[in-house]
Parts: structure tokens; sequence; C-alpha cells
């Protein structure tokens, strides 16, 4: 499965069972990407909610999708990714006990430091390669850090 | 004949080409200045209306509110036993921090019955601790998106008793932090050590930060806090707030009291609240208490005195020996009469343009010495230099 995380300077990603911060540029950046590698894209209700109400990040066709079949509370969905190898849009669920199933870590840094409850654990990076970074421009956010990850020798022939 | 008419176009030609490109000018200029009135985030409308309208939120630009946030990160890193001066700000700044106040400065002190009921925890190891569940304890169903900011006063020691408000975009911050070194709270004392990040022991630490309420030097808002819970916990806190502000413009509640032990003149702690309200809480809400320590420290919060377990010597007091007002004191002094902004701590000739767009709650008329007027806090106005 693919994971896709926004954390803070101390790794965490949710407080309180709500995101810590959210940013329409970095969620349009997030979905042109996902559109482009391909692959189905899975979040829960919180995460949906939240996308849906974001003018102009998800097209005509996925909004209609979404609507039609709406995704559940909970970590149910870390399953369904899990299972047909999907992309995880993850935040506020403990994503922890996925992470050795993950092949690809989209990864968004915020430039501060919030409140924190749920955090990646130390050393979470270890397994992975850094693919690709970027220094993205939010809007609301001045800079924030884009980094691909993925596990060392997951795509080797 | 045939030449004379042809003499009259050729003239007539000249003065339309003449009369077009005036006209072209005169367009650009004032196309010019009208960039230049919208980038300063003040119509003269929202000028003209803001004496009378509290309302007029729209001197705020939504550019003054991100990048009021991001200089305020910078700045709250730096904070403080000394602060160097603040960067002029521009007029235009400071028109639009003065086009609308949300301020209150109750007489009464705040009822705080409630808090005598809560059992706050002892400190673990982590900054802070969640409360009630991560709800805060005001009624969540009663908060409306009407901006204000009320600061109860002192109690009878000195002592913040509470910061409570609705921030919003109407509240924050419209240039950069103004001077805050004039304020000594309860238990201040500016030790500085090598091993704390800023050397600083102590911050004079916002209830309500300045990029979310656009608040200076005001007593009743600042506590004598450690770096460590300046950082790790109240910034944290302003940040997940002030961010979410800037990316949606609507509004949060926003509750912060400290709690103090008996006649201490340092709080344990503070308890910080908040609730984001057109969303019913959907993205904010929390309520944390965080811890007034500094690890490796002993603080003794009857006075604010404190020593380092290790045995780390202090480097000196400081701020008390290079005030930073001093590169404003006149080497003569003068008396004049000045125009004041009491809450930007600004001073103008009666004549400046900045002067004038000071709305009436904040204005004073001063006469006396200028150096004294320094001494007091107050900077000069960059545009017309007093």
């Amino acid at each position: 499965m693919k994971l896709v995380i926004c954390i803070d300077e101390e790794l965490g990603y949710s407080f309180n069972h709500r995101r810590l911060s959210r940013d329409k540029n970095i969620r349009l950046h997030m979905m042109k990407g996902i559109r482009t590698r391909g692959g189905k894209l899975f979040m829960n209700q919180y995460s949906e909610r939240s996308l849906l109400k974001d003018e102009g990040v998800l097209t005509p066709q996925e909004r209609a999708e979404r609507l039609k079949n709406p995704a559940k509370p909970g970590a149910e969905f870390l399953k369904d990714a899990q299972r047909e190898n999907g992309w995880a849009f993850v935040e506020n669920e403990d994503v922890t006990p996925y992470l050795p199933d993950v092949d690809e870590m989209i990864v968004y840094r915020w430039n501060r430091r919030y409140l924190s409850d749920l955090r990646l654990p130390e050393g979470v990076y270890e397994p992975f390669t850094v693919q690709y970074t970027e220094s993205l421009s939010g809007s609301s956010h001045e800079r924030v850090g884009f980094v691909r990850y993925i596990r060392k020798g997951a795509y080797e022939e | 004949m045939k030449n004379n008419r042809k003499q009259r176009i050729f003239f007539a030609c000249i003065v339309i080409a003449v009369l077009a490109g005036f006209l072209i000018f005169r367009a650009s200029r004032e196309q010019r200045e009208a960039d230049e009135t919208a980038a300063s985030g003040v119509t003269e409308e929202a000028v003209a209306s803001a004496e009378t309208d509290e309302t007029a939120a729209s001197g705020v630009t939504e550019e003054a509110v991100t990048s009021a946030g991001t200089e305020e990160t910078a700045a709250e890193e730096a904070e403080e036993a000394v602060t160097e001066p603040a960067q002029e700000d521009s007029a235009a700044a400071e028109s639009s921090a003065d086009s609308v106040s949300h301020e209150e400065f109750p007489d009464d002190p705040p009822d705080l019955s409630w808090l005598t009921e809560i059992v706050f925890p002892d400190y673990t190891g982590e900054p802070y601790a969640v409360m009630n569940g991560g709800m805060p304890y005001f009624d969540t169903e009663e908060v409306t998106p009407v901006p204000y900011e009320r600061y109860y006063p002192l109690d009878g020691l000195g002592r913040c008793t509470q910061a409570d408000a609705v921030v919003g975009p109407e509240t924050a911050a419209s240039g950069q932090r103004g001077e805050i070194w004039m304020i000594k709270p309860a238990g201040w004392h500016s030790d500085r050590y090598a091993s704390v990040d800023g050397e600083a022991l102590y911050n004079r630490c916002h209830l309500i930060a300045h990029y979310l309420s656009d608040e200076d030097a005001n007593e009743r808002n600042l506590v004598t806090g450690t770096r460590y819970m300046n950082t790790l916990g109240m910034n944290a806190s302003e940040n997940m707030v002030g961010d979410y502000v800037k990316e949606t413009g609507n509004h949060v509640r926003y509750r912060v009291t400290p709690v103090y032990q008996g006649d201490e003149l340092l709080c344990r702690g503070l308890l910080v609240e908040a609730y984001s309200i057109e969303d019913k809480g959907e993205e904010i809400c929390f309520c944390i208490y965080t811890y007034n320590v500094q690890p490796g420290f002993v603080i003794d919060y009857a006075t604010g005195d404190n020593f380092s377990e290790s045995g780390e010597e202090k480097l000196g007091v400081a701020g008390e020996t290079r005030p930073s007002y001093e590169k404003y004191l006149s080497e003569e002094d003068v008396e004049g009469t000045y125009v004041l902004n009491t809450k930007s701590k600004k001073f103008h000739l009666p004549e400046c343009e900045g002067a004038q767009s000071i709305s009436e709650q904040n204005r004073e008329t001063y006469t006396g010495s200028r150096n004294a007027l320094v001494e007091q806090g107050y900077k000069p106005c960059g545009s017309c230099n007093p």
C-alpha cells in the first residue's frame, strides 16, 4: 500500500481525533499526484467530508463518485488500501500497525510544531529511501515540504 | 489653402496625441495609487468607517493575516528576555491595526469557580496534558462567531487572571509585534542559561498570541512562562488556531487561564481551550494544560527564583542594562505635542497622516518631553519621524 500523510516537526499528524492543519494547495497537489500516478485513493469519512468541502480539489467525477459511495468512519479504509494496494490518506487514525506494508510514502511536512497525540514512530524512515523532495507554497502555509519515500528494494525487478 | 488645411489637420493630430498621452498617464497613475492603497490593506472607505463601525473588519487583508502569522512564529522563537526594537511598521500597517479594536478590559475579575474543581495532573515529561477529554470547559453551544478579546484585570498580587477571545481574521495581527520588554509580569526574572534554547529561562508569554490578537504590551495578557512552556505548549496551540484562521477565515473561541497554587507569583501552568465555531469544533477542539516547567531546572513558584539541577551558572541578568529603546532617544530632549497610539505604542506629529487614522479609543494627545515618551516604551512613527 501507499501512504499519504501530513506531519509536523515532531512527526505528529493528529490531535484529539483531528488533523493538525490543512492547506488547499497541498490537497490540490496531492490529488494531482495521485491522478498522475494512478490507483485508488482510500480515506475515512472525516477526511472525505473535508475534501468535499474544498472547492476544486476533487474533479466533478471524483466528487460524484464519492457522494455515491461515501467513505466509512474509522480506520477500516486502511485495511481496504492494504488489500487493494491503493493509496491511504491518513489524517486521524493510527497508521503504525500498517507501516510494515507501506511500500511508498508521500509525506507533506508542515514547517512548524502543533499539538499532537498521534505521531509516526521514531525511525519510521529507516526502511525507506528518499526518491524526490520539493518545497511547495501552501495557500495558508508559506512553505510545505514534500518528500516521496520508497521502501528499499520495493520496486526492484 | 490646401496647405493651410493640411497644417490644421497636422496640428489637430498633435493635440489629440498629446491629450491621449496625458489621459493614459493619468489613468496609469490612478491605477498605481489604487494598487498601493489596496496593498496597504486599508481602503479609504475602511479607514473612514472604522471610526464609527466596529465591524469594519476589512482593514485587515488576508495577506496581512498570512504574513503576520509567519512573522510571529519567528518572533516567538526569538522571544525574549531582551527584545530588539521591531522593524518600523509601515504607516499603512499601523492604520490597519487602528481601524478596528475588539479589546475589552473588564473591571471585574473572571468567574473562576469552575477552575477550583479541576484536578491538574502532575508533570510527567510531556509538555502538556489533555484535560476534560479534549473538550473545552466553556459551553460550546453558546459560542458565536463575533470577535472579541477580553482581558481580565490582574489580581491583588499583580497576576494575570484570564484572557478570553473569539479570534478570527478581524483580530489577527496587521503587522509585526511591538515591544513588550517594559512589562514585568508577576515573578519576572531575566535569568539566562547557556543550555536553554534562546538562553532566557523565562519568556513574557502571551496568553493570547500577538498574531491571533494583535496584542503587544498588554500586562493583562503576559505571564512569566518558561521557554519550554512557551514553545512546546503555547506556540503549538497558537499555530494550530492561527493556521486554521488563515486557511478558512473562520473563528475560534480561545480562552487561556493561568493556574496558580495559593499566593505563588508564577503560574504552575496554563489551561488552554479552543473551539472552532463555524464548523462546530470539527477542525479545532482541544483543552490542554501546559506545564510551566523547564526540564533540568528547579523553580520556586512563589518568587520565580530558579536554579539549574546540574549546577549550571546563570549567564547574568540581561535586558536591564541595554534598554532597547535607547536608539529612539534624542541627544537633546525636546518638548512637543505628539499624538499617541496607545495600542501600537507609537507617537506621531499631529499633522502626520498616520495620526489622522488612529481610532478614538487608541488616540491620546501628549505634550511634554519626547525622551520621557520614549522611555515609556513609545516609538517614533517611521513616516513623520517626530
